[in-house]
């Protein structure tokens, strides 16, 4: 039970942690505080789980879960899942192609919106994409590709073949289309 | 409590790939419905499992002594918890833009690839009115004529969004470049 109960902890100081510094830093890229924050966070559970006393003090024998390995284990694997929901949560939603698309129909209640309006939205002022023109720089920042913008072509690099095979594997096992 | 975790990754495994089987056979409409009805099914197979299914001697011998209601605890925290994080790959694998650009390129005849031809085969129209069609389909939006409205669902999530987005000082795709 120590396991889950540090785990538990750790999570939502992570949580209310990332929220603040989000809140008051503004970084343009989020995972420059979700990602330090989840290794921070991982080693805030070691050290508190090792410097405190196996039943914190209040749990009874049999709440002691044995061997300590696998509480440790079962503690570091509930941190990972519920920071994975939390991050997809915020990529979801925050981020969300479909999220976006609502909210610029809700800008436009009570009259609603046209398909080309929405696309609109979607077009910088010089008329660019700004679904590829966020993407491809992030991609390539990200080691995804490489883009040549003398001859306006792309290149995966080993990196982004092997995401996009994983991902084409996984969209095969699944039985999903080409989806996006 | 390493038979409750024993329980609940062989449940979690079981019904997951039992549902990814499903999909090959008899593809679902609504595939996170599927993916909760799968799980919410699985929910008392797992107690009948952690209370009657054999276990190996060392698994059993670990969790000696220990309280069983711990037990049977974490193996429904562990159940739900990889309950969401197949709904989160799954949603990863099957809606990411990201991914469809990457495998488009990967895909193509030649190395490098032409990114307005990418561009042009994957554009923002069909983008958008997918995934519209997506949304119509889950009841968030629904047409009304030719425009597009919001259902009570949506306004709910779209509302919900622009308070998470205030709290992460965040911005949608749509606003993040001018």
């Amino acid at each position: 039970m120590k396991g889950f109960l540090i785990s538990g902890s750790v999570f939502v100081l992570y949580v209310l942690g990332s929220m603040l510094f989000s809140h008051i830093l503004k970084p343009v890229r989020i995972s420059r505080i979700f990602v330090p924050g989840l290794i921070l966070a991982n080693v805030g559970y070691f050290l508190l789980y090792f410097l405190t006393p196996e039943n914190l003090g209040f749990l009874g024998p049999a709440w002691v879960a044995h061997p300590v390995w696998l509480d440790v284990g079962y503690g570091c694997l509930l941190l990972f899942l519920n920071g994975h929901s939390y991050i997809d949560f915020f990529f979801g939603f925050n981020g969300g192609f479909s999220m976006s698309l609502m909210l610029e129909i809700l800008r436009r209640e009570p009259n609603g919106a046209e398909l080309d309006e929405i696309v609109n939205c979607y077009k910088g002022a010089n008329g660019f994409d700004k679904i590829y023109g966020w993407r491809l720089p992030r991609l390539a920042d990200s080691g995804m590709i490489r883009i040549d913008y003398t001859t306006g072509t792309c290149v995966l690099t080993q990196t982004g073949r092997r995401v996009a095979k994983f991902a084409l594997f996984c969209k095969r096992v699944l039985n999903l289309g080409m989806g996006g | 409590m390493a038979a409750a975790l024993f329980v609940s990754g062989v449940i979690s495994f079981a019904w997951i790939g039992l549902h990814v089987a499903l999909m090959h056979w008899k593809p679902a409409q609504s595939r996170i419905g599927s993916i909760t009805k799968g799980y919410l099914i699985s929910i008392p197979c797992l107690y009948v499992a952690w209370r009657w299914l054999p276990l190996p001697g060392a698994i059993v011998k670990a969790s000696a002594g220990q309280e069983p209601l711990m037990g049977l605890f974490h193996a429904y925290t562990l159940h739900l918890l990889l309950y969401f994080f197949y709904v989160e790959g799954f949603y990863h694998v099957e809606r990411a833009v990201s991914l469809r650009f990457l495998i488009e390129i990967l895909q193509h005849r030649s190395e490098h690839v032409r990114l307005a031809e990418i561009m042009e085969r994957y554009n923002i129209g069909e983008m958008i009115s997918r995934r519209l069609g997506v949304l119509e389909q889950y009841r968030y939006i629904e047409k009304a004529g030719e425009r597009w409205h919001l259902q009570r669902k949506g306004k709910i999530f779209a509302r919900l969004m622009q308070f998470s987005s205030w709290i992460f000082q965040s911005k949608g795709q749509s606003d993040r470049l001018k």
